[in-house]
C-alpha cells in the first residue's frame, strides 16, 4: 500500500523524506498547471515500495500510508497518483538541509489545512 | 473454530468472520484467479494467465500486469525492474525464479548441472544459493520465462522428487527446510528429512495451473489433469507466507525459532523419543511500525512422528480461517497465534484436530553449525562430506575464484556424490569416498575456491541477502557491500574473530539479521540499523543498538564491536553472549563506535 504526501507539506517542502527514499519515488511538480499542483512533493504510487522509510522523516507530519489519509486530505491521494500519469511534469526532488518547524508551527498549519483531530 | 478471541485487538478481518469486500487486493486477486488461473484486471474485465506468459514469450509485452505479479508468486517467478545506483528502477524488466528445494537441500548431480546449465541459457551466469535452501535465478528475461519454468521441470527427477519452483513464492508453504546433516551427521543420524518431504507435498499447491501455463507439451496437451481444487488452501490460500523447518538435534542451522513450525527431534538413548513443537516464529517486520516485530516461536510441547503432518495441517488451517486478511502486515501466522493465544490454538489443536500435544520441557536447542570443512559422514564410515563456503551464495566464476567451475567439475568426477544447500547459503558435497579427498581439495585449489581453515572465523557464517539492484523490496545494498565490509574487518586485524554477521537489504530479513550476533538492516538510503546479541543457538534476538547509521558509522561499529569481542571479553562468552551482556553504553564507548547520532542528524549538521 503507497505513501501519500497530503497538502500539509505546501509550501514547507522539507526534503527529510527524500533523503532517505530508497526508490527515489519523491517528486516536485515541474509543469504549468500550478493551480492544480502546488507546491509540495509527490509520491509515485507504482514506484513506492511501501517502506515507510519517509513517514517519520517529515517534520510537518505530512506522509500518510493511503487507507489512513484523514478524510480531509482524501483528494490528495489522486493529486499524488497524477505523477504515474503525467510523468514529464514531474521531477525527482534533491536533498536540501531546511530548518525544523516548531510544534506550535506544526499545530498551525494542521489547522490551516482544516485537520484538527491530529 | 470455539477460539476465544482476545477482545481488546481490532476485530480482525478473516476467512471465518468476514466477507471477501473486507480483505485487502492481494486476497481479492487470489480469490478470483480460481486456482491461479485467471488475471482479474482493474477496469474488471478478466484474462488467463497463460495469456500473459505467452505474450511474454512472443516478445509483445515487456513484463506482466502487476495484478499477474500476485498470481505468478505462487509459480516461484517475482518481477521485478533493475534498479541503478540510487535505487530508483529505471532499468530492464527482469524476473527472478527461484526453485524449491526441499528437505535438506538435496540435489543430485545431475539436478545440479541442469541448474547451473540455466544459469548459462537463462540468468545472470550465477546460482544464488538461498537461506531457505533454494537456488534463485536472477535477470530472467520475459521471453525467456516460459522456457526457464520448462528446463527446471524437465526430467531432473532422479532422486525422487522433481525440481520446480511451484509454491516457492506466495501465499503457501514455503521451501521446507531441513538439517543439511539430519542423515550424515556421524554420531546421530536421523531420518527427518523424510518428514520434511511429506510436509512439502502434504502442504505444495494442488491446482494445476502451474502445469497448464508452463508445462503443456509443444501441441498444446496436458500434463496435469485440469483441477482447480485446493483441499487445504481453498481458493484463498494462506494469509501470506507460511514457512516449516526442521533442525537436527546437533544442528539449528535452519534457525528453528524463525520459522512459523518448527520441528526438534528429542533423543533419548540415541532414539528420538518425539518432536519439540514451536510455532509462531518470523523474522519480517516494517520500519516505523510498532504493530510489526520479529518474533521468536513458542514451545507449544511435544508431538509424536505419527502426529506431525497432523500437526502441520491444523495449523495451516487454523491459519487459513484466522490469519488476517485486510493487513497483510499483520497476516503473519505468528501474530495471529498471539491474537489468538498460544492455550487456545493448544486447546485447538488437541480438540478440533485430535494432535496430542505432550507438556515437556523443551530440549535445549543446538548451535547453529556451518559445516564448513571436512566430516565423517554417517554410514560404512569411509565416505565424506565436505562443506564448501559460497560467500552470500553466489555460484559463479568470479576472477578471484571459480566456484561454478570447481562444483561443476567435482560432481562430474565422482560417482556417487551428492550435493546439499545449507541454510547459510553454503554448499555440502557429501557421499565422497575417502580416496576423494585429495581431489577434492585440489579441484577447489585449483579454482582457487578457498577450503577449510582458509575460510576465516569471520567469514564461515556471514551471510547477506541479494538486496539491490534487483531485489523490489531492497531499501539498501546487502550482497554487494557486505564482502566490502569484511575485507575492512581484515584488513583491521579481525580476520580470525568468530562473530556471525548478517546483513540484510530490508526489514523482510530473509538473511535473517535480527538473530545474528552482529546484524544489519537496511532502513533508507545509506542507513542501516545496526543490532547486537543474538545467541549462537539462535534461541535470542537481537537487540538495535543503533536505530540509524550512516555506511562510515557503520563500518567503524562494526570494527569497534568485532574487536570487543576479542579484547574486552576475558570470560571468552561467544560473540553474541558477551555483546548480549554488555550496556549499550559500554558498547557506544569502544574505539571506533558512532556517537548515538542519528545519521540524519549527522547529514543535516553536515
Amino acid at each position: 500500500m503507497p505513501w501519500t504526501i497530503t497538502r500539509l507539506c505546501i509550501d514547507c517542502v522539507d526534503t527529510g523524506c527524500v533523503s532517505v527514499c530508497p526508490v527515489d519515488c519523491i517528486y516536485e511538480y515541474v509543469g504549468e498547471d500550478k493551480e492544480h499542483f502546488p507546491n509540495m512533493l509527490y509520491i509515485h504510487p507504482e514506484e513506492c515500495i511501501d517502506c515507510g522509510a519517509c513517514e517519520p522523516e517529515c517534520p510537518w507530519q505530512a506522509i500518510f500510508e493511503e487507507p489512513a489519509v484523514p478524510d480531509v486530505f482524501k483528494d490528495d491521494i489522486e493529486l499524488n497518483h497524477k505523477t504515474f500519469e503525467l510523468v514529464d511534469q514531474f521531477k525527482v526532488k534533491n536533498f536540501v538541509t531546511t530548518e525544523h518547524p516548531t510544534p506550535e508551527q506544526i499545530a498551525a498549519n494542521k489547522v490551516k489545512w482544516g485537520w484538527t483531530e491530529g | 473454530l470455539s477460539i476465544e478471541e482476545n477482545s481488546k485487538q481490532p476485530a480482525p478481518v478473516t476467512l471465518s468472520a468476514s466477507t471477501i469486500g473486507a480483505m485487502s487486493k492481494v486476497e481479492h486477486l487470489k480469490r478470483s484467479s480460481e486456482g491461479l488461473f485467471y488475471v482479474h484486471a482493474p477496469d474488471g474485465s478478466r484474462h488467463t494467465f497463460h495469456s500473459e506468459i505467452e505474450a511474454l514469450s512472443e516478445r509483445e509485452a515487456e513484463t506482466i500486469s502487476e495484478q499477474a505479479k500476485e498470481i505468478s508468486k505462487h509459480f516461484g517467478i517475482y518481477k521485478q525492474r533493475e534498479r541503478n545506483e540510487s535505487g530508483k528502477k529505471t532499468g530492464d524488466f527482469i524476473f527472478m525464479v527461484r526453485v524449491k528445494n526441499p528437505a535438506g537441500g538435496e540435489l543430485t548431480p545431475v539436478q545440479w548441472l541442469a541448474l547451473d546449465e540455466a544459469a548459462d541459457r537463462y540468468g545472470d551466469r550465477s546460482l544464488r544459493l538461498t537461506s531457505r535452501q533454494g537456488i534463485q535465478f536472477h535477470y530472467v528475461r520475459g521471453a525467456k520465462l516460459k522456457a526457464t519454468i520448462r528446463h527446471l521441470n524437465a526430467n531432473y527427477r532422479d532422486n525422487g522428487y522433481r525440481v520446480t519452483t511451484l509454491g516457492a513464492c506466495g501465499d503457501v508453504n514455503r521451501n521446507t527446510v531441513a538439517s543439511p546433516v539430519d542423515d550424515l551427521d556421524a554420531d546421530l543420524p536421523l531420518d527427518s528429512h523424510a518428514l520434511a518431504h511429506e510436509v512439502a507435498r502434504e502442504l505444495a499447491p494442488r491446482s494445476s495451473a502451474y502445469y497448464q501455463v508452463f508445462l503443456a507439451d509443444e501441441h498444446g496437451a496436458q500434463v496435469a489433469p485440469l483441477s482447480a481444487d485446493e483441499p487445504i488452501y481453498g481458493h484463498q490460500y494462506l494469509p501470506r507466507k507460511f514457512k516449516i523447518g526442521f533442525a537436527h538435534p546437533h544442528d539449528n542451522s535452519v534457525d528453528l525459532l524463525t520459522q512459523d513450525l518448527g520441528f526438534l527431534p528429542v533423543v533419548r538413548h540415541r532414539e528420538v523419543i518425539g518432536y519439540d513443537l514451536y510455532s509462531g516464529g518470523g523474522m519480517g517486520m516494517t520500519h516505523n511500525q510498532p504493530d510489526t516485530m520479529p518474533l521468536m516461536a513458542i514451545h507449544l510441547g511435544r508431538v509424536q512422528r505419527a502426529q506431525i503432518l497432523d500437526a502441520v495441517r491444523a495449523t495451516a488451517i487454523i491459519q487459513r480461517e484466522e490469519g488476517e486478511r485486510k493487513n497483510r502486515r499483520a497476516a503473519r501466522w505468528k501474530y495471529t497465534i498471539r491474537r489468538l493465544g498460544v492455550d487456545a490454538v493448544k486447546r485447538v489443536m488437541r480438540e478440533r484436530f485430535g494432535i496430542a500435544i505432550e507438556d515437556a520441557t523443551a530440549a535445549p536447542l543446538p548451535p547453529v553449525r556451518d559445516h564448513l570443512g571436512w566430516h565423517r559422514e554417517a554410514g560404512d564410515g569411509h565416505h565424506l562430506y565436505a562443506g564448501v563456503s559460497i560467500p552470500n551464495g553466489r555460484v559463479r566464476d568470479f576472477e578471484t575464484a571459480r566456484y561454478r567451475a570447481a562444483i561443476r567439475r567435482i560432481l562430474e568426477s565422482i560417482d556417487g556424490i551428492g550435493v546439499r544447500i545449507t541454510p547459510n547459503q553454503d554448499l555440502i558435497l557429501c557421499h565422497i569416498p575417502e580416496r576423494c579427498r585429495e581431489f577434492v581439495e585440489r579441484t577447489l585449489s585449483d579454482h582457487r575456491v578457498p577450503f577449510g581453515d582458509q575460510v576465516p572465523p569471520l567469514r564461515r557464517l556471514a551471510m547477506a541477502c541479494p538486496a539491490k539492484p534487483t531485489c523490489g523490496l531492497a531499501m539498501t545494498h546487502a550482497e554487494h557491500v557486505l564482502p566490502r565490509y569484511l575485507a575492512e574487518l581484515e584488513r583491521a586485524g579481525l580476520r580470525d574473530v568468530d562473530v556471525i554477521i548478517r546483513m540484510a537489504g530490508c526489514p523482510n530479513s530473509c538473511s535473517r539479521p535480527s538473530t545474528a550476533e552482529i546484524g544489519i538492516i537496511g532502513y533508507g538510503k545509506n542507513d542501516y540499523v545496526l543490532m547486537v546479541g543474538g545467541a549462537r543457538d539462535g534461541s535470542r534476538l537481537a537487540r538495535v543498538l543503533y536505530p540509524r547509521l550512516g555506511e562510515e558509522q557503520l563500518i567503524g561499529a562494526l570494527k569497534g564491536l568485532t574487536r570487543a569481542v576479542r579484547d574486552h571479553n576475558p570470560e571468552r562468552l561467544p560473540a553474541g553472549d558477551f555483546l548480549y551482556r554488555t550496556h549499550d553504553a559500554e558498547l557506544k564507548a569502544l574505539p571506533d563506535m558512532p556517537s548515538s547520532q542519528t545519521s540524519t542528524e549527522v547529514r543535516a549538521e553536515n
